[in-house]
């Protein structure tokens, strides 16, 4: 009889891509895909805006909403940090590279979890 | 041709009241091609006269000559099918009973031709009827054109359908979901068992309910009435309403009253269709003319949340302009003088536009107002770390937060003490130097549970100029989707530096309105401009 127990975890994370822009006019379509995703269970995101080239405030309150959301469900999100020196410069000119952990890559990012 | 009993028997009717003489001699006249050809074989067969007599007297005869038609040696009657008779044929010097046979064969032919022109003159007189019908239905369409409400269009459409036909009622019963139900009648009234044993039958039929024979009657109390034409009405998909006509004066209810009785129901079906169509418009304007009012006074009650009058401070010049996106916004602004020369002021921008963003903005000017007002000693930090604790889980709930500057300006000294909670654009300039950018000191305000701002200072001499605005004018866009941005803003501070703090708000606000000319305002704008007085 062997006294060992193997179990294995596995954790769900879910990687959301934005390209191009994240803004005003994508935010209501983002917010809906963030939405059906947590309908469904998930609550550990890795957002990747490393190849957005344009933000703006309604693109930023779609990352807030998400880390307010998997925050309440004891989940966490991690970004991924855009390549392109505007998008960059929002976040920093708000500080909200306070807020959001930020990494280099989306892997570098799933193995923070 | 294949004639219906039905016809037959109406004709016949007709031809008994009109009078049997006229028919025959209407008869002769219509077919008289066909009577010379039997009375010439008759006369060729060495006849003395050919004719047709009708009780006793002599209608028609060849050679049409005044004859005694008592001298008939052969005669045979024209026995309609339905065994009625049409008066008879006789031929008079003939006595041959071969020939008799022969008579009777013709005979046979004229109760033929009887019938053929009773059928042409039946449907003359249908044709007469249905443009009757049409006529009548065209003004019944051009009289249903004014009514909207659903009562009145069943009311007025069963009182005109009803003299359009030969029924002794007409009724129309309408059972919408969530609304009583609309019962017309016009005629003979029916009683109410009976109105409602014909609705729920003629519900059950998918084209419509006909009963000319009351043995087939679907329901006992149906029984006493002797014939029933119903049709069922969709209203929106939904079998909710019933057309019919009962006990019809003139038989039983046939092919072309059923095809009208149909034309109309379909009418009657567009006409309410519209008027429920109509009545949600109404409905709908209705509300949205309230909703309205209500967003003017919600506008007017986020206005005067701000402040009406600017503040005297001693060396200071302020402007302000606000102007939401819609008719409220979540962006706000706020000052008040405390203890002498100390200047409290903020200006912050909800995430998100409209009424959610009002609601909290309502509450965030109130509750920065209150701490600021209330704090020993207040600071920037102090106050809004006090206002963190207070709306953190208020903003997290509905997953908004705001973006915040927040000053206290010393007068006596002129240090300017401030947090910039992820706020821009903030623009400081030093007189004779260049406009930027002034970075926050932390995020926004209830983005997180802690506000991780710190506070730092500024010291306004005679000159500088110190303008928080809102991202309503760094980010208006032009008609080929190009942003105003930073640079042009900073640049036109620059271009404005020398003029006084209200002309440099007046056209900054105007320059971004140019720029964004026939573009909707996307984001709510709102403006502080503080300039320091140059000459003290």
């Amino acid at each position: 009889m062997s006294n060992l127990q193997i179990t294995e975890h596995t954790k769900r994370i879910s990687v959301l891509t934005f390209t191009d822009r994240l803004d005003a006019f994508n935010a209501p379509d983002a917010r809906q895909q963030i939405t059906d995703q947590m309908e469904a269970g998930a609550v550990n995101f890795v957002v990747d805006i490393s190849q957005v080239t344009f933000m703006d405030s309604a693109g930023i309150a779609v990352l807030v909403n998400l880390l307010k959301k998997v925050t309440q469900a004891n989940g966490a999100m991690k970004l991924v940090r855009p390549a392109h020196a505007s998008a960059m410069r929002l976040l920093r000119m708000t500080k909200f590279d306070q807020v959001f952990k930020m990494f280099g890559t989306v892997d570098e990012a799933v193995n923070a979890f | 041709m294949g004639l219906q009993p039905a016809c037959f028997g109406r004709f016949w009717e007709h031809c008994k009241d009109v009078n049997t003489t006229m028919v025959l001699q209407q008869l002769v006249f219509s077919y008289s091609e066909d009577f010379n050809n039997l009375a010439n074989w008759w006369l060729s067969e060495g006849a003395g006269r050919f004719g047709i007599r009708d009780a006793g007297r002599c209608v028609v005869s060849w050679p049409d000559d005044e004859g005694d038609t008592a001298l008939s040696d052969i005669s045979e009657p024209i026995i309609h099918r339905n065994g009625s008779q049409l008066g008879e044929l006789f031929v008079t010097q003939l006595s041959d009973p071969a020939l008799q046979e022969k008579l009777k064969t013709d005979a046979d032919f004229v109760a033929r031709l009887a019938s053929l022109d009773g059928e042409l003159d039946l449907l003359a007189q249908e044709l007469v009827e249905s443009q009757d019908q049409l006529v009548a239905l065209y003004g019944l369409m051009h009289s249903a054109h004014h009514l909207v409400s659903i009562d009145e269009i069943v009311n007025r459409l069963t009182e005109v359908i009803e003299p359009l036909f030969e029924a002794r009622t007409a009724f129309m019963v309408l059972q919408l979901p969530e609304r009583p139900s609309i019962v017309a009648q016009s005629g003979e009234s029916l009683a109410h068992d009976v109105l409602s044993d014909l609705v729920f039958s003629t519900l059950e039929r998918t084209d419509y309910l006909l009963i000319n024979d009351r043995a087939n009657s679907p329901a006992e109390s149906l029984d006493q009435l002797e014939t029933v034409l119903a049709i069922p009405m969709s209203i929106r998909g939904e079998k909710s309403a019933v057309l019919g006509l009962v006990n019809n004066t003139a038989g039983p209810f046939q092919s072309p009253t059923i095809k009208l009785l149909r034309a109309i129901s379909d009418f009657a079906v567009s006409r309410i269709e519209s008027a429920l169509m109509y009545e949600a418009h109404l409905q709908q304007m209705k509300q949205q003319t309230r909703l309205q009012t209500e967003m003017e006074l919600a506008h007017d009650v986020q206005m005067s949340l701000m402040p009406q009058t600017l503040p005297q401070i001693s060396n200071l010049e302020i402007a302000t302009f606000a102007q939401p996106a819609l008719s409220v916004g979540g962006d706000f602004y706020d000052y008040f003088i405390h203890d002498n020369d100390i200047f409290y002021f903020t200006l912050g921008d909800i995430s998100g536009k409209g009424m959610s963003a009002a609601l909290l903005m309502a509450m965030t000017r109130t509750t920065m107002r209150n701490t600021a007002r209330l704090l020993n000693e207040p600071s920037p930090k102090a106050i809004l770390d006090h206002v963190t604790d207070s709306l953190y889980d208020d903003f997290t709930e509905v997953g908004m937060f705001c973006t915040i500057f927040t000053g206290l300006y010393d007068a006596t000294s002129g240090k300017l003490a401030y947090v910039n909670g992820g706020h821009s654009p903030v623009i400081f300039r030093r007189a004779g130097g260049h406009a930027h950018l002034i970075d926050a000191t932390g995020p926004p305000l209830c983005v997180l549970p802690q506000h991780l701002a710190y506070e730092d200072q500024l010291h306004l001499a005679p000159g500088d100029l110190l303008i928080v605005a809102t991202d309503g004018f760094n980010e208006a866009r032009n008609g080929a989707g190009e942003m105003f941005d930073y640079e042009r803003l900073l640049d036109l501070v620059d271009a404005l530096a020398d003029q006084s703090a209200q002309n440099i708000a007046d056209r900054l606000v105007t320059a971004v309105a140019q720029f964004s000319e026939g573009q909707p305002q996307d984001d709510d704008q709102t403006i502080i401009v503080i300039k320091r007085n140059e000459h003290e």
